[in-house]
């Protein structure tokens, strides 16, 4: 049994002792700990950043000096405009993703009004063992054709020839599409992505695509029931015999599979402008791997995610009103000097950082990650047997690094294109930051 | 005069609720929210927005499922604790906090009490006036709204009049602070402090000593025993100086705008009949009043118009949206004082009147329905009449004027004209 608790002492449920701080003087109204922290703290001010910056040109393009301004000055930073909490220092973030009693993620079917439209198997294990057994079967063939069709030239664009088709021809193929299709498909699923974003038109124009997808996988869903597959929608029959088209259509939407795009494009875009990174990276698949990994820490293609308050909860000295938009921003915490040396550089092999699971709160090294959203997360099925399938983190990261391998080992003298200026940007204030544009030289080897 | 607003068809941006263009000229966007989307989803700034209204005077009625504050009464925050005015009955919310406070000093504001302080303001405005009245000229925002309703709140408070500048600097300060956020909250958390500093140990006098003034009356007034804190009457008393002032100060500037500029036609009619000031101030808190949205939070789902608000969501009440709502007021976007399907007398907060007309919403509806309306009313019917009885021949200086705007969003404040010049002989 624990101890008496002193009088300025709080015993929580758990017996752990809070100390609880005395009042500034008797007559003082009684303003809790995190009113004065708020008041001592933020000194009420807010004047080194306007929330509108937050929605500026300036965030679209280049987000981390701002980012900075949160995290150094407003950890929690109120914003008022868009009616929502920034949440930047590391620790604050992975410290709500750890906390599901408190904040809840919402599924992209909530952002689209869709609820009970149709269910979301991808995290069944069936799914995930066809997923995991598709994309390594397929993913360096998609690599290899996409880069011999390269090698004829010595330009191309590595965004829009490479990053881009990858990602999407390898789903159509775990999806078993017919080749003819795979066009239709992947402007279908680009529509269907980009209309959970805040936009309006875009998400118009994404619920007609949904409707187009379920339309669209209605009679591939027959065929599969006839004669099953070795395919992802063989794979969610497995699970349910009575698939209907929504449920294979929710399941991708709530997959994110376009952010290996913006993955492998961010990868070659610092490569390519880091040449003597790039020199270490491609000297080892090893090196890659963690050239991936550092990648995804210093410029990560999906900026923020949001979680929503439960209830009322107290945290970072302030308090979180019940359904509050929590900003949890991946671009301000992984450049936390706190957790990263010299945060603002790209070290394809860095110290200090782990090389493990992506979301920060598994420190099996001791050491932090880079905090990466869209990109697959650890796996549900933590106690399954040995056969269980890698967490699609992992699935995704070597997917990744087996292409990046396929590139290097067909190209030679990768450059940027003379004259091209790439970065980093999102298409509109919110989606994923990447390089939409990588023109480069080589030579075939 | 009369402007048909222009046609956007159903496509919404959100981000013109950020733009330049929204703060001058809101109206087309209302009728587009109106028109196409009663109930608004607006993703980019995460709250959803009522514009019709019915709507809009159901929300502010359902006070079961339309919280005013972001916390839980029952929760563990201390309301007012970090607000720029202190602790104050705004942030309250629905609790019976907020109807204890409201209680409290709500009757001060009405009827014998409030009619107690009128013959001041003739003085008032007659000692603004003489300051200006051999000048031919006027720049009314400056000159005289933005002085005359604060000195009469400073005085039916009974603070010393010599002091009553650095009051109008403290409330330009308190308001542009109530914004969001940036220097002019630390400026506005500045002033506040410096004007408690000032006012403490008055209020501790009236306390023990009360004389007839507001002050006396708010620290002294009780109901079922139950007084304000020291705390709560300074928190009170910046609401009141802000609040109080600012909101009356645009109504004036407002009512003066639209006579000159929109409906010059009209202005002999007030000549010839000053009653009719109670008309130009109703018409103006329909055209387009000083406050055009409130923020409420839900307290459970609510379904309307086929769409779905979850619990615990941010709502936008445009009410200068529902006041321009064509399905309730004919021509809504013409500005006339004769209108005869306005209420045009006092408003009350149930918003149902007698005569069986509708009123405007400019003062919210219901429980957090403004606490000064009647004060606001005739200060400006007042202050107005005052003007033109001593001065004549009045004209705009200028032919063109760039019309009432709203602030920036980040100076925060409410919507009115910058600058306002007229010609005048005595």
């Amino acid at each position: 049994m624990s101890a008496v608790p002193k009088p300025d002492q709080v015993v929580g449920r758990n017996g752990v002792v809070i100390i609880k701080r005395p009042l500034r003087d008797e007559d003082s109204p009684g303003y809790r700990t995190y009113e004065v922290y708020q008041r001592e703290r933020v000194g009420e001010s807010t004047e080194k950043i306007s929330p509108i910056q937050l929605t500026s040109e300036e965030y679209r393009t280049d987000p981390y000096p701002l980012m900075d301004i949160l995290r150094e000055n407003y950890p929690c930073f109120r914003d008022w405009l868009s009616n929502s909490y920034w949440i930047s220092p590391y620790n604050d973030v992975t410290s709500i993703f750890s906390d599901d009693a408190n904040f809840e993620t919402r599924p992209k079917t909530w952002f689209y009004n869709l609820n009970g439209f149709g269910r979301n198997l991808r995290d069944e294990l069936p799914v995930l063992k066809a997923e995991e057994s598709t994309i390594d079967a397929n993913a360096e063939a998609v690599a290899t054709q996409l880069i011999e069709r390269m090698a004829a030239g010595n330009n191309a664009d590595l965004a829009t020839d490479f990053a881009a088709p990858f990602a999407m021809q390898l789903l159509a193929i775990q999806l078993a599409l017919p080749r003819e299709d795979f066009d239709l498909f992947t402007a279908l699923y680009w529509r269907m992505q980009r209309g959970t974003s805040w936009n309006p038109r875009l998400q118009e124009d994404g619920r007609k695509a949904i409707d187009e997808l379920v339309t669209f996988f209605q009679p591939i869903v027959e065929a599969r029931k006839a004669a099953p597959g070795t395919d992802l929608v063989s794979a969610m029959l497995e699970v349910d015999s009575d698939l209907a088209p929504e449920d294979v259509v929710v399941t991708l939407l709530e997959g994110d599979h376009e952010t290996l795009q913006g993955a492998l494009a961010n990868l070659w875009f610092l490569l390519l402008s880091h040449p003597g990174e790039f020199e270490k990276a491609r000297s080892e698949q090893r090196l890659m791997k963690l050239a991936y990994l550092e990648t995804l820490r210093h410029s990560t293609p999906v900026l923020t995610a949001q979680r929503f308050a439960r209830h009322e909860v107290e945290r970072f000295g302030r308090l979180i009103p019940e359904g509050a938009r929590l900003m949890c921003s991946a671009a301000a915490a992984n450049r936390d000097p706190d957790i990263f040396n010299d945060p603002n550089r790209f070290i394809a092999d860095r110290k200090d950082m782990c090389q493990r699971e992506p979301r920060g709160q598994y420190r099996a090294d001791g050491l932090a990650t880079g905090i990466t959203f869209g990109l697959g997360r650890p796996s549900v099925h933590p106690a399954v047997p040995e056969d269980r399938p890698r967490s699609r983190y992992a699935i995704t990261r070597d997917t990744a690094v087996t292409a990046s391998q396929v590139l290097v080992a067909h190209l030679d003298n990768i450059t940027i294109a003379d004259g091209a200026t790439p970065m980093l940007s999102s298409l509109t204030v919110g989606e994923m930051h990447t390089c939409w544009q990588l023109p480069i030289n080589y030579q075939k080897l | 005069m009369s402007e048909a607003a222009q046609d956007l068809g159903p496509n919404l941006d959100p981000r013109v609720f950020d733009s330049e263009e929204f703060q001058r000229d809101p109206f087309p966007v209302y009728q587009q929210l109106r028109d196409h989307h009663p109930i608004y989803h607006d993703r980019f700034h995460n709250r959803w927005i009522v514009s019709r209204y019915w709507d809009v005077d159901g929300c502010f009625q359902d006070n079961g499922s339309f919280d005013r504050a972001m916390y839980k009464p029952d929760g563990p925050y201390d309301f007012g604790s970090r607000h720029i005015f202190g602790p104050n009955i705004l942030e309250y919310g629905n609790s019976d906090e907020h109807r204890r406070l409201r209680n409290i000093v709500a009757g001060q504001f009405v009827g014998q009490k409030l009619n107690d302080f009128l013959p001041m303001i003739d003085t008032i405005a007659d000692e603004v006036i003489d300051r200006f009245i051999d000048d031919g000229e006027l720049e009314v925002v400056k000159q005289f709204s933005s002085q005359v309703p604060i000195r009469v709140i400073s005085n039916m408070l009974g603070l010393p009049r010599e002091d009553e500048d650095t009051f109008v600097e403290w409330y330009q300060l308190l308001i542009a602070g109530l914004g969001f956020g940036g220097e002019h909250l630390a400026r506005g958390l500045q002033a506040r402090n410096d004007m408690w500093a000032y006012i403490d140990p008055i209020i501790e006098e009236r306390s023990k000593h009360p004389g007839e003034d507001l002050l006396s009356r708010i620290c002294t007034a009780e109901l079922d025993g139950s007084r304000m804190t020291a705390e709560e009457v300074k928190g009170f008393v910046a609401l009141l100086l802000a609040a109080g002032g600012d909101t009356t100060d645009k109504a004036i500037a407002n009512m003066w705008y639209h006579l000159l500029y929109t409906r010059p036609d009209q202005l002999q009619d007030v000549i010839d009949d000053p009653s009719l000031w109670e008309n130009v101030f109703t018409e103006m808190m329909r055209f387009d009043p000083v406050v055009h949205a409130q923020f409420r939070f839900t307290t459970r789902e609510i379904e309307l118009h086929n769409e779905v608000i979850p619990e615990r969501a941010g709502v936008i009440l445009y009410l200068g949206a529902g006041n321009r709502d064509e399905r309730v007021f004919k021509n809504p976007n013409t500005f006339d004082i004769h209108r005869d399907d306005l209420h045009m007398g006092r408003e009350n907060r149930s918003g149902r009147y007698k005569d069986g007309k509708n009123g405007h919403l400019g003062f919210g509806i219901g429980q957090h329905f403004c606490m000064g309306y009647a004060m606001a009313r005739q200060e400006s019917a007042i202050a107005c009449s005052r003007l033109m009885d001593r001065i004549k021949d009045v004209k705009p200086k200028f032919a063109d004027h760039p019309g009432i705007i709203a602030p920036s969003i980040d100076s925060g404040g409410f919507r009115a004209p910058t600058e306002l010049w007229m010609k005048f002989s005595r």
